[in-house]
């Protein structure tokens, strides 16, 4: 039976090169490839929460309305809308004559249908849901007028409605496809097309040709790029090599030490941008000793240098963060000043009874050694940085137990456990109501298991705060309690390394940070 | 990395070579260096920042890493450490491995039977594969890497301890025994064990080459939990973050466990020359 | 091999590849990764969706009844969805199918003719009648094999990985750029794998140069050089091919390093990821996968190598 085992080889040697060439992709003229950093659970705007799905979506979708670099906002499906005087009801006017990728018309209907569709509970939304606050009822006026009620005055219903999160999709496509599998035949209005998703592999869309109804924040009228193929480089030690090889045009989030040496290449651009939102900080766990000592949380700051952990590690690229909000956010207030003091620091321990003795390496009380236990997770630094701390508080008698967990899973465990001193956690958005789920007592993400009436009811006004100036005055406060608490560490605000390809031009980011505005770029071929 | 089987084949085509007969000398002052400097470094203050990034100079041998830690210390405590887990995941599987394949080979029957093909439901799953199916159960830590490289072992491990055992066994001094009224246990403990133990110790050092290079893949992937002990896969992995700007990071890991690879192969082989 | 040794091969091995997905499953399940604070944890979800999620999923059943209906789904052909993105698993493993499958077997294939290649150089080193420059090369290729099996594909990949970026930098994207990004990781892995084969051949060739048979024909002067080489290499080819069955574990292992270094989604990093995300029904099936794959590769280099060697065949039949 030789003869079969030859056989048998020859089909496995077929097979082989077959899978060969399906594993290649045909090469197309005017094609951008784009680098993404983080695989998204999904990618479905309504349901799923990543900010690396804005970046292709950003362009996939339009919103009822946009907010330029300065943050004000710009009319998009929107011509123009109303806020009654309670703050409970917004009227918008649409524009007329846009239609989905599809051909489906752009109405006053199809908006009531995406807006249920995020409220609708059977859509288990985990961000865009939580954005709409207490919107409660959307009704369809006249085929382009649609009104929004809520239940009490929420500020930050503008930009979650500038956000892709709340981007309008076709209501055929949705009713189609359903919501398991929407996220793989997406479609909207926008400059782009969606046109294939293969998740953890890539993500391609092709120029919308019909698009005639770009906001003012857009330069060009249509899209010069046809092409953008979205790849994967979840590994950051991959990004550099993908952009030196070719392999990729565009990249975000370059390890800095790569990023401040691209820089120096003629042939390609560094453009960082600073990311609104929080900045990299490790939140203090008051319930767990000795960090329920707010001498000791006030030391750990003090002694913490994060000036020279942006140095060492950021390559000089990022601003120290200041405060629990990062400085290009909208409502940020400096309240945790950047300067390291370590005497403070030492005197703090020295009040507290957290004394230096000969016998031992670390501070000590009542026979236990100071001991910080810190968790972190493994990307942005974070080991690195955690790191820097280690020494920096080590150096003045506090031992650091440093665990890296693997992914958010393991943040969100440990956050369960309760068993750490520090924890990092960091998410980005433009408006400062994210904080909110972070510092008040019943918060999502209530790191720092703190109950404190005066944060509870500052945030909670805030969100309800239609006025701008009232808004700012109340978010002043409440971070200035945070700071007063010493609940958190802000180490660093974000600043997104994007590097292109010189040839690449016309790049700029939206209002978010995370998302470019893929319509204005365009190729210059080397 | 490798997460290579060296089944005993190997092992026996490659003794017959002339080279291997020869002491080895460069290995053991190899092992010896990074064990003795494991050792000696052992209470140096390894987090004591200097300049970030330094080329190799006289002052840092190696050069320093992005923290400004001077590699070359952390080269040797990371040495021990490596060496550490893997000599603890050699001994799970060299335990576990032995007693299952004596048990098997010397028991004959059903019994026999039920280990080899369980043996061979754990031969079927790639060691390194197997060991991540353990870090997930179990966790990341430096207990649940050696655990999960030793599990990893146990499978080749066993296929040689049977195949020793049952040769032994047959022999006619054993059958004596038993003719005698030793009892199995008795058996196993006085006579077979004893005659494959030569087999055995020659495997093992090969094995210990194999669950270096894979507890340093796993630390290497991220899995070690503990990012300030420093590791070579580990340091492998870090230094890749800045491999445009410090080359030589890399290097200095790389090359130390590529050596030690070796100087263990090599010794593996001494050992088990006829 | 017979086409009934052959089934029965098969047979065996699916049987294996059942317990193997079985111990899996209850493996995993010890986890004390939750894992729907992967799913919830990007988001802001309530513990009420979460509970929702769980039921839905049948997360919330004793362990037994999941196993039953982990079962019931894998007769109907239904390996489940993702926890994490939510997509079918095989759709999800045939995905990433398409990056490991060339790879693997490229490196596997490359493996073996380097290894027999630089092994029958090697295995010359003690060749008394080759001239002294064959010796020097031959020496030389030896010690590259030692060096070739302990270095780790982790720094092997990285030289390799920085090595071609300026080469890379003037290709186009097209079928040619493709070919040469999968050729980095291929060589990463073949030269490893290549070399331990080679280390075999080396061993295998040097005793066969000292058998009478070998030293009858060079003697009586069997035509060229290469029908004498020819010779000594049957001997050998056999033992390579079954060990490079072995092999193939390392390659299916070494996936897992080279898919990082080279940013390759394939099934390797998908199997890391799933584990840290605590993704369990990804998990098992890449197990199994992977033990089908490392049982298909044994398969094949028994094929292959009782086709070369007579013998081998009436053993197995």
């Amino acid at each position: 039976m030789r003869k079969f085992g030859a056989r048998l080889l020859a089909a496995g040697l077929m097979l082989c090169g077959l899978l060969a060439a399906c594993a290649a992709p045909p090469s197309p003229v005017s094609e951008l490839r784009y680098g993404l950093t983080l695989v998204p659970t999904g990618l479905d705007p309504h349901i799923n929460a990543s900010s690396e799905l804005g970046i292709p979506l950003r362009s996939v979708y339009d919103t009822l309305i946009f907010r330029d670099a300065q943050g004000r906002f710009v009319p998009g499906l929107a011509r123009a809308w109303t806020i009654s005087t309670d703050g409970l009801s917004y009227t918008f006017s649409l524009r007329a004559g846009v239609s989905f990728h599809d051909g489906t018309p752009f109405n006053g209907e199809a908006v009531r249908i995406n807006l249920e569709r995020i409220l609708n509970p059977e859509t288990k939304s985990q961000k865009a849901r939580f954005m709409l606050g207490p919107l409660t009822r959307v009704e369809v006026l006249d085929a382009l007028t649609v009104r929004l009620s809520l239940s009490e005055p929420f500020a930050p219903l503008l930009d979650a409605l500038s956000q892709p999160y709340c981007g309008m999709a076709s209501p055929t496509a949705l009713a189609h496809w359903g919501d398991a599998d929407y996220q793989f035949h997406q479609v909207g209005s926008g400059p782009y097309r969606f046109a294939e998703y293969i998740s953890g592999d890539h993500l391609t869309l092709e120029r919308n040709s019909d698009y005639a109804w770009g906001p003012s924040i857009y330069s060009n009228r249509k899209a010069a790029v046809e092409r953008i193929i979205f790849r994967f480089y979840a590994d950051p030690a991959t990004r550099a090599p993908a952009l030196l090889s070719g392999e990729a045009d565009v990249m975000g989030e370059l390890p800095p030490q790569d990023a401040l040496r691209l820089q120096q290449d003629p042939s390609f651009q560094l453009m960082p941008v600073p990311i609104p939102g929080q900045p990299l900080a490790l939140y203090f766990n008051t319930q767990s000793p000795p960090t329920d000592d707010l001498s000791v949380r006030q030391a750990l700051i003090a002694s913490a240098g994060r000036q020279a952990i942006i140095d060492t590690i950021f390559g000089g690229l990022s601003p120290v963060a200041t405060s629990p909000l990062s400085s290009s956010t909208w409502g940020f207030v400096e309240v945790v000043p950047s300067a390291q003091d370590t005497a403070r620091a030492e005197t703090l321990l020295d009040e507290a009874g957290w004394q230096r003795t000969p016998s031992s390496e670390w501070r000590v009380r009542d026979g236990t050694a100071l001991t910080v236990e810190v968790v972190i997770p493994p990307w942005g630094f974070n080991p690195q940085v955690g790191q820097m701390l280690e020494q920096q508080w080590e150096a003045i008698g506090i031992r650091v137990n440093l665990t890296q967990v693997a992914s958010f899973a393991g943040l969100r465990e440990a956050q369960a456990a309760g068993k750490y001193n520090l924890l990092s956690i960091n998410l980005s958005g433009a408006d400062p109501d994210l904080l909110r789920p972070f510092f008040v007592s019943d918060g999502s993400y209530n790191l720092a298991r703190v109950a404190d009436a005066q944060l509870d009811t500052l945030f909670g006004e805030a969100a309800r705060a239609t006025d701008p100036a009232e808004r700012l005055q109340l978010m002043a406060e409440a971070q200035q309690r945070v700071a007063a608490l010493a609940l958190v560490l802000p180490v660093r605000d974000y600043v997104n390394l994007n590097v292109a390809r010189a040839g690449v031009q016309g790049l700029s980011f939206d209002a978010q940070g995370w998302f470019p505005l893929l319509i204005d770029v365009s190729l210059k071929q080397p | 990395m490798t997460s290579r089987p060296s089944p005993p084949r190997l092992a026996s085509l490659m003794t017959q070579d002339p080279r291997v007969r020869r002491t080895p000398w460069i290995a053991l002052a190899w092992l010896a260096i990074v064990l003795l400097g494991g050792m000696l470094s052992a209470g140096a203050a390894l987090n004591v920042p200097f300049e970030s990034l330094a080329p190799p100079s006289p002052i840092h041998p190696l050069g320093t890493d992005l923290l400004g830690r001077d590699v070359g210390l952390r080269l040797l405590a990371g040495g021990l450490r490596t060496l550490r887990m893997a000599a603890a995941a050699t001994l799970i599987a060299a335990t576990l491995g032995s007693i299952w394949g004596l048990v098997a080979g010397h028991a004959g029957g059903w019994l026999e039977w039920l280990l080899v093909h369980a043996n061979d439901v754990l031969l079927s799953v790639p060691g390194l594969v197997l060991a991540l199916v353990v870090i997930a159960a179990l966790g990341q830590h430096e207990a649940t890497i050696i655990l999960a490289v030793g599990l990893g072992g146990v499978g080749s491990y066993a296929r040689l301890a049977r195949s020793a055992a049952a040769e032994t066994s047959h022999r006619p001094f054993v059958m004596a025994a038993r003719a005698l009224g030793a009892g199995e246990v008795r058996l196993l403990q006085h006579h077979v064990f004893p005659n494959t133990l030569e087999a055995l110790s020659a495997y093992a050092l090969l094995h210990f080459g194999w669950a270096l290079v894979n507890s340093a893949s796993l630390t290497f992937l991220g899995l070690g939990g503990a990012p300030s002990i420093p590791d070579w896969g580990q340091m492998l992995n870090e230094s890749r973050l800045v491999f445009l700007s410090a080359p030589w990071l890399a290097a200095a890991p790389g090359t130390a466990l590529a050596l030690t690879v070796l100087a263990v192969q090599r010794l593996g082989e001494w050992v088990g020359k006829p | 091999m017979s086409l009934r040794t052959f089934l029965r091969r098969i047979l065996g091995s699916l049987a294996t590849i059942g317990l193997v997905t079985t111990l899996v499953f209850f493996a995993i399940r010890l986890s004390h990764i939750d894992p729907l604070a992967a799913l919830l944890g990007q988001g802001l979800a309530s513990q009420a969706q979460a509970a929702e999620m769980r039921a839905a999923l049948g997360l919330d059943r004793p362990l037994l009844q999941q196993y039953a209906l982990f079962l019931s789904g894998l007769v109907r052909g239904d390996l489940g969805r993702s926890l994490f993105d939510g997509q079918p698993v095989a759709r999800a493993i045939a995905q990433s199918m398409r990056f490991t499958a060339p790879l693997a077997l490229s490196a596997w294939l490359l493996a073996i003719a380097l290894g027999l290649t630089l092994g029958s150089l090697a295995s010359r080193a003690s060749a008394w009648e080759a001239g002294r420059p064959v010796r020097w090369l031959a020496r030389l290729t030896g010690a590259l094999l030692v060096l070739g099996t302990s270095t780790p594909v982790a720094w092997s990949g990285l030289l390799i990985l920085w090595a071609a970026v300026p080469l890379l930098t003037g290709l186009h994207p097209g079928p040619v750029r493709d070919v040469a990004q999968l050729a980095l990781p291929v060589l990463t892995l073949g030269i490893a794998s290549g070399c331990s084969l080679g280390r075999v051949a080396e061993a295998g060739l040097a005793r066969a140069r000292r058998e009478p048979f070998f030293i009858a024909a060079r003697a009586r002067g069997v035509g060229p050089l290469w029908r004498l080489e020819w010779s000594a290499l049957r001997t050998t080819l056999a033992p390579v091919i079954s060990m490079a069955g072995v092999e193939a574990a390392f390659l299916l292992g070494g996936t897992m390093v080279t898919e990082t270094l080279f940013a390759r989604p394939g099934v390797g990093r998908l199997l890391v990821e799933s584990i840290l995300r605590g993704d369990f029904p990804l998990v098992q099936a890449i197990v199994a996968l992977m033990a089908a794959g490392y049982a298909l590769f044994n398969l094949l280099a028994d094929v292959l190598a009782s086709s070369l060697d007579p013998r081998l065949r009436e053993e197995a039949e």
